[in-house]
């Protein structure tokens, strides 16, 4: 089973929103801080220009969380 | 610009990094900064410029440049910033944004939007004299013009099929961005000058 995976800022308020509730949730999930690493954040460019961008096990790109973007 | 008293004071500009300081901090795009600053380029004329505003009484002799390393519009646009300082020179002094919000705030795009990079010019003894932020105006239409044609030509293509090719299309035009750049800033100093 595929991990869900998202690309975020460590300055991100909607990402640090998305990190409290999915932990709250017990959400599986592997973070990627795009500012700690060029990989991630080439990666993370592919799929959009603003974080969080949620990759769901399934493979479907999601970008924000909760009406919210960077 | 509030006509409150600014956060920027001569201590906490001075606590900026300096250029080669900032480079030498940053996590990601080292090689991109360092891609753009050997691409940015000031003309004879544009450097006999900027020498000239920075040597008038009411001249930009500071230059405060807020960013953030992970960010494209940054990493083509402040070496641009960089070579301005270099050529003329301009005290320049970087912050990173989102340690440095107080003094976003003063610099808001359109009063809400904390687009980057700014670059703040200030006299000498720190007043202030204008901004320039994101990137220059040619850039937002050649990239819309850019989507929309690569979206006419991809009908039914993925968002990330669109995205490579604009992002391969926009690419090359960068440089020609950081021309345009120079040019908008130093028709924005001419004004608030008077000189040419």
């Amino acid at each position: 089973m595929k991990k869900r995976i998202v690309y975020t800022l460590g300055s991100c308020p909607a990402c640090a929103r998305l990190k409290s509730d999915w932990t709250s949730q017990g959400v599986d999930f592997e973070e990627r801080q795009v500012d700690r690493s060029q990989a991630w954040l080439d990666e993370a460019l592919k799929y959009g220009d603003t974080v969080p961008v949620i990759i769901y096990e399934d493979g479907q790109v999601a970008i924000g969380y909760a009406n919210m973007i960077g | 610009m509030t006509g409150t008293a600014s956060v920027v004071t001569s201590e906490r500009f001075a606590s900026g990094f300096t250029y080669q300081e900032y480079i030498a901090s940053i996590r990601v795009n080292k090689e991109r900064f360092e891609e753009y600053y050997i691409a940015a380029h000031l003309s004879s004329e544009d450097k006999e410029f900027f020498c000239k505003a920075v040597q008038h009484q009411d001249g930009p002799a500071k230059m405060l440049v807020l960013g953030e390393d992970w960010c494209p519009d940054v990493f083509r646009g402040m070496p641009v910033m960089a070579r301005i300082a270099e050529a003329s020179g301009m005290e320049m002094r970087i912050f990173p944004r989102d340690r440095n919000l107080d003094i976003m705030n003063e610099f808001l795009k359109h009063g809400q939007f904390m687009s980057i990079p700014v670059a703040v010019f200030y006299t000498r003894d720190l007043t202030y004299i204008c901004h320039w932020t994101e990137r220059p105006e040619p850039a937002d239409r050649e990239r819309a013009a850019i989507e929309d044609k690569a979206r006419e030509e991809m009908p039914g293509a993925g968002e990330q099929e669109i995205r490579a090719v604009v992002r391969d299309r926009t690419r090359p035009r960068y440089p020609v961005w950081q021309q345009e750049s120079v040019h908008e800033m130093r028709l924005m100093l001419a004004g608030r000058l008077g000189i040419l």
